[in-house]
């Protein structure tokens, strides 16, 4: 089990995050927040390269920061920008972050061929990398995490850059690994997480917010999700009005998807919440300084 | 009552011992010594991937070595030996300083740095052991430029010259592990350098005969306990560089 316990973590003056206090076993987790929430920050911590300010981090009961290599052994990660060596094939760059893992080179090259085969890149197992598109990378990536089978594997961002097809595939991939181990996968994609995590973990104002499953978390928004239609003329009243959720163009007006706490009136219809609406209300701000800042 | 007497058969002394010496090598792991560490990491990577930059670091090597020996070969016969002294105290961490430097740089500023701290063995505990090398691979073309110059120079001595070297480049590499360890900023180690060439060039300019006479004339037990204790810092630096991990990001 690993223990996040009262984790805060400064640089300098800014307070990137304050008292976390997380509990992971095995099985997904989904860490959900906007960019520059400190996802990114707590998934540093969590792989040991940023240590907390005050707090610590526990694997099976042991600081993970005295574990050192111990923990490294155990850990598969995936950073968000994930770098290689453009004159290197997947099969080499592999091979060399398997030594750095500590694997003997006998294990190595067997486990490397059957993850190439795992990420669909089995084809180009000694093509240069400098020829191949970000999804590839992407898959090269996610099979140099798993390179160790480790028992904690931490995704930053996984499925940047790759198509519908490759995130499916994904998808199955993590459910089936999270079996025996504890997977953490950071997104803002909600997509991403919402079919496959077992909790989902919502950071907002440096603290956390959510760490519920999703049929929990959307219960907080239960009733107040909408949808309706409105004429052309009245989108811009009812955007300002309404928190829309979503919208949709079709036979000549606008299909709007809501949220709001007025009493309901009779051309609205109730629907049931889902995460992406979660994700929208609870970072409203975020979203509408987003906007408008665009 | 019936009293039972139960017979418990307790082992001998030396078999509690032996038991008690099992079970508490077994709990606590001892630390390997920093040799060991090396040995382990180097059967574990082997050249192949402690060097994977091998024809790279030649390449640089190679270059370096080309323009000493052209500095070398351009001297001018003239020149006083206590000045060919002050040049080789003052030049002869550059070539460390090129190789530890320029690769390290480039690790520390790729992507790919991220995924290689989380690994067994990470940037800084390969660094180390590059570093070991490096110095010694300096250390050697100290030498053979040293040996040039003394067949060009045969006023100077050698093993003076050596020992100068030696201090020079073993005060610097402590200087050079302390700074990467110590001040964060990605060109300190840069600072460092032109540092050191101002430190030297200064008095050299505003006195070059007292500074080069200086340097010349410290006696040779000095720079031999200088060089081992320079030695021992560097290799206490080194081991801290195996555990150096916070702040690098």
């Amino acid at each position: 089990m690993l223990l996040v316990e009262d984790v805060t973590k400064n640089f300098g003056q800014f307070n990137a995050l304050k008292n976390i206090n997380l509990e992971f076993c095995n099985g997904v987790y989904g860490l959900l927040a906007p960019n520059g929430a400190g996802k990114t920050t707590l998934i540093k911590m969590l792989t040991t390269l940023l240590f907390p300010t005050t707090g610590s981090i526990r694997y099976d009961g042991e600081d993970i920061i005295k574990m050192d290599e111990k923990y490294r052994e155990i850990i598969g990660y995936l950073p968000q920008e994930f770098g290689y060596y453009k004159n290197y094939s997947p099969t080499s760059y592999l091979l060399y972050l398997a030594a750095l893992k500590g694997i003997h080179p006998k294990t190595a090259i067997t486990r490397v061929e059957e993850l190439l085969k795992t990420v669909a890149l089995d084809h180009v197992a000694n093509k240069k990398m400098k020829k191949f598109s970000g999804g590839m990378i992407q898959r090269v990536g996610i099979a140099q995490a798993m390179l160790n089978d480790p028992k904690i594997l931490i995704l930053d961002e996984p499925t940047a850059g790759l198509d519908p097809k490759e995130r499916v595939r994904f998808r199955n991939l993590l459910t089936n690994l999270a079996r025996d181990r504890i997977v953490i996968l950071s997104t803002h994609i909600v997509s991403d997480v919402e079919s496959i995590a077992n909790e989902i973990i919502m950071i907002k104002n440096q603290e956390v917010l959510y760490k519920d499953t999703v049929s929990n978390i959307c219960r907080n928004i239960q009733g107040l999700v909408y949808e309706t239609e409105v004429s052309y003329e009245q989108t811009e009243q009812f955007r300002t009005t309404y928190l829309t959720l979503s919208e949709k163009q079709e036979n000549g007006s606008m299909y709007m998807r809501f949220l709001t706490e007025d009493t309901a009136k009779p051309e609205w219809k109730p629907v049931h919440p889902n995460l992406e609406d979660v994700f929208l209300y609870i970072y409203q701000d975020g979203v509408l300084s987003d906007d408008q800042t665009a | 009552m019936d009293k039972h007497s139960f017979h418990v058969d307790y082992p001998e002394k030396h078999e509690m011992k032996k038991h008690i010496q099992s079970i508490v090598s077994a709990g606590l792991t001892k630390p390997k010594s920093f040799i060991q560490y090396l040995t382990d990491m180097y059967q574990q990577l082997g050249f192949r991937y402690l060097f994977r930059d091998a024809t790279e670091i030649l390449f640089v090597v190679f270059l370096a070595l080309c323009v000493f020996l052209y500095g070398i070969l351009s001297l001018d016969s003239s020149i006083k030996t206590n000045d060919i002294y002050f040049f080789i105290f003052t030049l002869s961490p550059v070539i460390y300083f090129t190789v530890a430097s320029l690769f390290l740089i480039i690790a520390l500023t790729k992507n790919t740095f991220a995924v290689e701290m989380t690994c067994k063995y990470h940037v800084f505990q390969l660094a180390a052991f590059r570093m070991l090398i490096f110095s010694v691979l300096a250390l050697i073309l100290n030498s053979f430029l040293i040996l040039i110059v003394s067949l060009l120079f045969q006023s100077i001595s050698v093993l003076q010259a050596l020992l100068l070297s030696c201090s020079s480049l073993s005060i610097f590499s402590v200087l050079y592990l302390y700074v990467l360890q110590h001040i964060k900023g990605r060109y300190s180690t840069y600072a460092l350098m032109a540092s050191w060439l101002l430190v030297n060039f200064i008095p050299a300019l505003l006195s070059q005969d007292v500074y080069a006479a200086f340097l010349s004339h410290v006696p040779s037990y000095v720079y031999m306990v200088v060089c081992a204790v320079s030695l021992a810092l560097y290799v206490n630096s080194l081991k801290k560089l195996i555990a150096f991990r916070e702040g690098v990001l």
